[in-house]
């Protein structure tokens, strides 16, 4: 399959808007290329993995691709999937490169590149590639998540972000950075771009692939296709759900390899996740608020009590859900289904609110439905916070004006 | 009460620092319970815990607490017993559900945000959660509790609160009873306590009031507080070896202690070993178990003295249960101090041995012993730390040797003694009192402080006062600085606020107020330091002109008025001051606000009163004094909306209508809710808009507090509707459908109405029984209607509400007047359809009372036989146009009807000669013969024979008028009613079609002078003489006719009588008909368009009689009128009116054969 793309190395062409789906195809024959080509780092790099289970496994980082991630630790080489993997931490790295990388896991684009503004004139002097690559990671991911929540500067952080991939085939960012660009292309309102730029994590890791498919769904709503899309995240839901490592893999004697499937494990699941709350937000544009609260429950019972991003995004899914079917008659029971709502999207912003896009929605919510419950006192304190804490997202340029005291 | 605290030898002295030690003696405590690792952000509830202790010993002392104040303090320990639970480990475990843990963390949340109406929201989820794990479920009344506590901190009305409290205790007894030992019980056992603490409270704060019971209310308060001292006071002795039941918190506590010691001892007993120093050695495991095992005994031991502490705070506070120097008084406050002096002396240098130590000093004070308090809390006094619980402590060890100063300083007659009394203030307290609210670790000022502050002020002016004249400038500083203090606890307007506002003021006197000193907070302060003063004077104004004194009563409003403009002011600049700031205090801005509110109204400025009311209402629904706001706000716009003048009274009700739909929408299911739906109600009345009041019987919420009520008045008002619809003409009204769905509505209203006032624990009285019996009184109307005697009878004899029964009752205010007159007539009805005739004659004699002994009795009753007559026969007409009509149903219900009048009318006009009963003979049966859609009930030969009856019952009548057998008073009684009787008479010719003989009557009326002004008389002529044209026509006599119909159209002229026509009439009434737009405007209106429009069609029936030459000249005439009229008054009349004038104008242009309307 490699065989066909002589020349992996090759620099990406330019981003012009309409080439963008050649361009697409011609960095999914990198991506392939890459995949399978072994990938040895600059020198070995004391560091650790994080695992999508939470473990942590410190090492000599010994490999990485856009596949997995090779760490030997214990005097084993241990090979880690990249669904598995959350992050990898390199010991040289500055501290600001760390901790932007972790603003970035909590989708802030914003506070990453201000963390990155912490380093220090010369800090980077002497820095092995993979440092760099690692700063030119962080970099253009944080401009591109910015962007995104801003609705602001999405040509120039697809440009950003296409200069990473051209300069980084290899890297093991490379399906987040993918993901990222479709989304920049979504963002544009260029679906059939994002689709091709999604299509690209459809030949990676079983994980991977089932993730395009979610995408794509999300494409299919966003452009207000709920039936479509809800097929779209049917199959997914359904494909994850078949993957081997969804079950898990609990009799392994190594409690590291147990971890390690564990992480696999929970990566699936949370790729079935995203496709059941797509499902639920699909159902609940289509009226059928109920399937879709039985829908968002079953998730909510697979669900971590210990992952605050997952649970911001199932309290919002159900939220939308209870505030729809609030709109619906009987008019007898608004107002006991607006109180559900509101306790779902109070979840959120008091309890799970490590994530802001999930927070500002949550807010962006609670300033209507507060209203609704005759609270305008707590509706203009939700609107103050949303407009204070979040004032570029996406969510507070949805409010409508404030009424005049 | 000292005894022994178990295995308090091994509390570590080390970690308490106090009387000048670095570490604030709170934060060294340490926690009660560990805390759970999930929940980082509660891992100091002991702290909490001993900081409620503290508040919650601290009002027993202080007096005129108010009760919001306990309720913080209460709030702060069940918020902190609440989250004891939540952040143990016991419950959380790891295997959680994400569900489970994310309400768990919301429920904290809520809490930590005192949003106490979610967590009860969350918690009912909770608990209809089938799959909720058993732990959670069995916290969740405790949790149920924390949250009632937490609403029943805003709840204004006393006995709401109250109820609100009896409620969280039944959750706590639920939770206890499945969970009687541990620390949850502890906590559990503690917040119990405090509710009944808070319930003593409540009784002795309402004592005070007057009007109150005072010796029931103590003597409840000391039930409250003996039961909250038998849930912390334990029973358990220290040479008790087993604890078989715990029933209180300290036993739960002890036992708990019991139990971990035991498990260290376990632990120790596996011991391999000593170490050098001679303590066991232990693997590391077994060492880490003893280390966890030691931090929960420490805690367990912290709280057995706080439970402690409390009980002793306790028993002081039950000893304000009882008079001063009663007995009980005096043994509960030794009682008290000697459990807590105990306490001080054997951990003098821990945490709560200094509590204890305050609490002892302030026993000493309240005892009297003002010295011997200033000693014992000299060292609490000294306490340098800056931890919000140093802060606090200190604040009120300070408060109560202020007070200890203050009450030596009044004994003293040395001037010199006295001024080193007052000396005794040195700097640093000065300063600390004088540290400003935003610094203080609450960042206002609780009932501690506010005595602090005042107090202070009080010293300081003293001190003042004892320096002499040249000491001006230090007197100066000193008045500075009590002015101060004394506005900052005056602008709080809580504790001491009155002393506070005579000590400003009397200082705003010596020194005038500088601009930086005012914000807007003093500002309110000022205003209602004048609002207090009007209150005062209205209240005098009130008194004096109870005694008569109107001039002296008159002097007293204008000065009231003077304090209320000085209040208005002083509020008006402290909104726009605070309005002004970046980030207003919108506590105090609304507060200003609602009381601006309620001056405006006082001060007859209406326009603006309803403005910051409505703004209040839908703004800042929930800010304290916003539901006041909202009915003054519904008060002025009502009373705007009754004005005469028309556009201020239609925006006032537009406006009207929008505030209340906001507060329905607000306070749905409370009192403010039920006074807008009220309101709104009486509009759709006023505008008879059935459809708007069908809309609001589906709004109205089931809890509303006056529901029944409203649905009651708003069935009432849609039968009335209903009824006044089908007068309507045809073409004007609803469907059938729709008038059947009105009724419908009207029944199921009523019925559920009078259901609730069944129910209700007593029957209705005043106002609201008035209600009840209208509301029967028009269900029984409508029964009668339908046939249904049943339910006829027992709407009007119900024994609270029935009409018949009240009316009948005595009560003045229902026996008269027209509830009680259609009462009796529709009884009268009922009785004579069912034959019960004992009650019919009973109902006649209450008819004859009811109408009086005047010279109007005799046309009253007449009224009231005729409204009966009406009824009756609107029901016949009803049953005559209804589906089944003709069906044999119909016709034997109507038989059955009519059976029952004949027999009792031959029986009356037989029997009893009087001239009221054979008045209401006559009356009745001319109703049953006249009415004109009741032929498919009353045969024509029946209607006729009826006639015949009633002329013949007139007649007799008459005949007596001349009968020199009759008495002189009843010939007099018929001179009096001869007109009427002729009317009659006149009414029977003329449908019979004997117009000679009817005109003859007419005329008689109309010879008159007097009664030629009368317009009934004057539009029965017209009609008279129109129906003799028409009928003329008929029968071929052309002459004839053209003439009557010219007199009826422009009246005629004769000797003896005058007859106006119908454009005589319409001249008449134009003035009246378009003067105002009142109900009887509005009546002459109605009459107007109907002359006008008879002028019309008797030009355009002239026009139409056979053989007239000038035909096409007449139908122009008839059309000008109708234009003619159209382009004066472009309405017409209304749509009803409008649809009559096209309708003929159609058909005189199809006459003149010009086709349709354009």
């Amino acid at each position: 399959m490699t065989a066909r793309f002589p020349c992996p190395r090759a620099p990406v062409p330019a981003t012009h808007p309409a080439n963008q789906p050649r361009r697409i195809r011609w960095m999914a024959a990198v991506i392939l290329f890459v995949a399978v080509v072994p990938s040895p780092i600059h020198a070995q790099q004391a560091g650790r993995v994080r695992l999508t289970s939470g473990a942590e496994i410190p090492g000599e980082i010994i490999g990485l691709s856009p596949n997995g991630v090779e760490v030997e630790t214990e005097g084993k080489p241990r090979k880690f999937a990249i669904e598995s993997v959350k992050e990898v931490r390199f010991d040289d790295e500055p501290d600001a490169v760390r901790d932007a990388r972790g603003l970035l896991l909590r989708r802030d684009g914003a506070a990453a590149l201000a963390a990155l503004g912490r380093i220090e004139s010369g800090e980077m002097d002497g820095a092995d590639r993979e440092i760099r690559a690692e700063l030119a990671f962080v970099t253009s991911a944080a401009t591109a998540r910015e962007a995104l929540a801003t609705g602001a500067n999405l040509v120039n952080a697809q440009k950003a972000v296409g200069d990473f991939l051209a300069a980084h085939p290899r890297s093991h960012h490379l399906y987040a950075m993918q993901e990222m660009l479709g989304d920049l292309l979504a963002r544009q309102g260029k679906p059939a771009e994002a689709a091709a730029a999604y299509g690209l994590l459809e030949k990676g890791p079983p994980g991977i692939a089932m993730r395009a498919a979610t995408l794509k769904a999300a494409l299919l709503y966003r452009q207000h296709d709920y039936a479509e899309a809800l097929r779209a995240y049917e199959a997914a839901a359904r494909g994850a759900g078949s993957l081997p490592a969804a079950a898990g893999s609990e009799d392994s004697r190594d409690p590291l390899q147990r971890g390690i499937d564990q992480a696999r494990a929970a990566a699936v699941m949370a790729v079935k996740r995203d496709a059941d709350l797509g499902r639920a937000r699909c159902l609940t544009r289509l009226g059928k608020t109920g399937e879709a609260i039985t829908v968002v429950r079953a998730a909510l019972g697979d669900a971590d009590a210990d992952d605050d991003e997952a649970l911001g995004r199932i309290f919002n899914a159900l939220g939308d859900a209870q505030r729809t079917e609030s709109e619906q008659p009987p008019p007898a029971q608004a107002g006991e289904r607006n109180r559900d709502a509101l306790i779902s999207f109070l979840t959120v912003h008091l309890v799970h609110n490590a994530a802001a896009a999930n927070d500002a929605e949550a807010l962006f919510n609670l300033v209507e439905l507060w209203d609704r419950a005759n609270n305008p006192e707590r509706a203009r304190a939700a609107r103050r916070t949303l407009e204070t804490t979040y004032p570029d997202s996406s969510w507070a340029q949805r409010l409508p004006p404030a009424k005049a005291p | 009460m000292a005894r022994g605290l178990d295995g308090l030898d091994t509390f570590d002295p080390s970690r308490v620092k106090v009387a000048g030690g670095s570490c604030p003696p709170a934060c060294t405590i340490p926690p009660a319970e560990p805390a759970h690792p999930s929940h980082p952000k509660f891992d100091g509830p002991s702290e909490r815990f001993h900081n409620d202790s503290i508040a919650i010993g601290s009002s027993v002392f202080l007096p005129g607490r108010s009760t919001r104040m306990h309720s913080r303090a209460l709030r702060a320990v069940v918020v902190a017993c609440g989250l004891v639970i939540l952040a143990r480990g016991e419950s959380t475990s790891g295997g959680e559900s994400a569900a489970e843990s994310s309400t768990r963390r919301l429920l904290e949340a809520l809490d930590e945000r005192q949003m106490p109406d979610v967590m009860l929201w969350v918690i009912d989820r909770a608990e209809a959660d089938p799959d909720l794990s058993p732990d959670l479920k069995r916290e969740l009344p405790f949790l149920r509790a924390t949250a009632l506590v937490g609403t029943s901190r805003t709840e204004p009305d006393g006995a709401r609160r109250a109820a609100i409290l009896d409620e969280a205790a039944t959750s706590i007894d639920a939770f206890l009873a499945v969970c009687p030992e541990g620390d949850r019980a502890i906590a559990a056992y503690t917040q119990k306590a405090n509710l009944l603490i808070e319930r003593g409270r409540g009784g002795l704060e309402q004592a005070k009031r007057p009007g109150q019971d005072a010796t029931k209310l103590s003597r409840e308060a000391a039930a409250f507080f003996d039961a909250a001292i038998a849930c912390l006071q334990g029973t358990v002795t220290p040479d008790q070896k087993e604890i078989p039941t715990v029933a209180n918190a300290e036993d739960a506590v002890i036992k708990s202690l019991r139990e971990a010691n035991a498990e260290i001892d376990a632990i120790k007993a596996t011991a391999k070993g000593k170490a050098p120093d001679g303590t066991v050695r232990l693997a590391p495991p077994q060492q880490k178990e003893v280390e966890r095992l030691g931090e929960i005994r420490d805690g367990l031991q912290a709280k057995l003295l706080s439970t402690r502490i409390m009980t002793a705070a306790t028993i002081f506070e039950k000893s304000k249960a009882f008079p001063a120097d009663s007995k009980e008084a005096r043994a509960a406050i030794a009682e008290s101090t000697a459990m807590f002096k105990s306490l001080a002396e054997k951990y003098p240098t821990k945490a709560a041995g200094t509590f204890a130590r305050y609490y002892w000093g302030r026993n000493e004070a309240a005892m009297g012993r003002y010295a011997a308090a200033v000693d014992i809390l000299a060292p609490v006094v000294g306490l340098d730390g800056t931890s919000p619980l140093a802060v606090s402590l200190r604040a009120k060890a300070a408060a109560t040797v202020l007070e200890c100063w203050l009450a030596l300083a009044a004994k003293e007659r040395d001037p010199e003694k006295l001024r080193r009394t007052y000396s005794n203030l040195g700097d640093d307290l000065r300063k600390f009192a004088l540290t400003p609210a935003d610094r203080l670790p609450g960042r206002s000022l609780d009932a501690d402080w506010l005595a602090l502050k005042y107090r202070t002020a009080a010293m300081l002016d003293g001190l003042a006062a004892s320096l002499d004249a040249r000491e001006r400038q230090a007197k100066g500083l000193l008045q500075r600085d009590a002015k101060k203090l004394a506005t900052e606890v005056a602008t709080v307007n809580r504790d001491f606020a009155k002393e506070a506002r005579d000590l400003a003021a009397r200082l705003g006197k010596d020194l005038p107020v500088g601009k930086d000193e005012q914000d807007a907070a003093s500002l309110v302060a000022d205003g209602r330091l004048a609002y207090a003063a009007m209150q005062e004077k209205q209240a005098t104004a009130k008194r004096l002109l109870a005694e008569g004194k109107t001039a002296e009563a008159a002097e007293a409003a204008t000065l009231a008025a003077a304090d209320r403009d000085a209040a208005l002011k002083r509020f008006e600049e402290a909104i726009a001051m605070a309005e002004a700031e970046k980030q207003p205090d919108e506590a105090i801005l609304n507060s200003a606000r609602s009381m601006l509110a309620f001056l405006l109204y006082d001060a007859g400025r209406l326009e603006e009163a309803a403005a910051v009311g409505g703004m209040l209402a839908e703004q800042f629904p929930n800010a304290a004094g916003s539901r006041q706001a909202a009915k003054v706000a519904l008060a002025s716009l009502q009373q705007l909306a009754s004005r005469a003048d028309s556009a201020t009274s239609v925006e006032a009700k537009a406006r009207l209508a929008a505030l209340a739909v906001v507060m329905t929408r607000v306070w749905a299911t409370e009192a403010e809710g039920a006074d807008a739906f009220s309101v709104l109600l009486n509009l759709a009345i006023d505008a008879h808009d059935a459809p708007e009041m069908l809309a609001l019987l589906a709004r109205v919420p089931r809890e509303s507090p006056r529901r029944a009520e409203f649905v009651l008045r708003a069935g009432t008002a849609l039968r009335r509707e209903a009824q006044e619809a089908r007068k309507m003409d045809p073409s004007g009204r609803p469907d059938e459908a729709t008038l059947a769905a009105w009724n419908e509505a009207a029944k199921s209203s009523i019925d559920e109405g009078l259901a609730m006032m069944a129910r209700a624990a007593s029957p209705p009285t005043g106002p609201a029984l008035k209600v009840a019996v209208s509301a029967a009184l028009a269900r029984a109307q409508m029964a009668l209607e339908d046939g249904d005697r049943e339910t006829a009878g027992r709407m009007l004899e119900h024994e609270s509400f029935g009409p018949w029964t009240v009316v009948r009752g005595g009560d003045p205010a229902l026996a008269q007047g027209p509830i009680a007159a259609v009462t009796l007539t529709v009884a009268l009805r009922h009785f004579i359809e069912t034959e019960q005739f004992d009650k019919a004659e009973q109902a006649m004699g209450a008819l004859e009372r009811a109408a009086g002994a005047g010279e109007e009795a005799s046309a009253k009753l007449t009224a009231m036989y005729l409204s009966m007559g009406r009824d009756l026969q609107s029901q016949l007409e009803s049953l005559g146009a209804g589906e089944k009509a003709g069906s044999p149903e119909v016709r034997d219900r109507a038989a059955k009807i009519l059976a029952g009048f004949e027999k009792f009318l031959a029986g009356v006009a037989g029997r009893d000669r009087k001239i009221s009963s054979q008045l209401w003979v006559a009356t009745t049966y001319l109703t049953l013969g006249s009415g004109t859609g009741t032929a498919g009930i009353v045969s024509r030969s029946k209607a006729e024979h009826y006639l015949d009856r009633a002329a013949e019952a007139y007649a007799g009548l008459l005949a007596r008028r001349d009968d020199p057998q009759a008495s002189e008073s009843d010939r007099a009684e018929i001179a009096r009613f001869e007109p009427s009787i002729r009317l009659k008479l006149a009414g029977m010719l003329e449908e019979r079609g004997k117009w000679n003989e009817a005109q003859e009557q007419l005329d008689w009326i109309l010879a008159d002078p007097k009664r030629q002004n009368t317009l009934d008389i004057q539009v029965r002529a017209a009609a008279l003489l129109e129906a003799a044209g028409r009928a003329a026509a008929a029968a071929g006599d052309m002459e004839k006719a053209d003439t009557l119909l010219r007199e009826a159209a422009s009246g005629r002229q004769s000797p003896t009588a005058a007859i106006w026509g119908w454009g005589g009439i319409a001249n008449r009434l134009s003035r009246q008909a378009f003067a105002a737009d009142d109900e009887r405007a509005m009546k002459a209106r109605e009459q107007f368009f109907d002359a006008r429009l008879r002028v019309a069609d008797t030009l355009f029936a002239r026009a139409t009689l056979v053989g007239r030459a000038d035909r096409q000249q007449r139908l122009e005439t008839a059309r000008t009128a109708i234009t003619m009229t159209r382009k004066l008054y472009p309405d017409l009349g209304g749509p009803a009116f409008q649809r009559r004038f096209e309708k003929l104008l159609e058909e005189i242009q199809r006459e003149e054969g010009t086709g349709a309307t354009p």
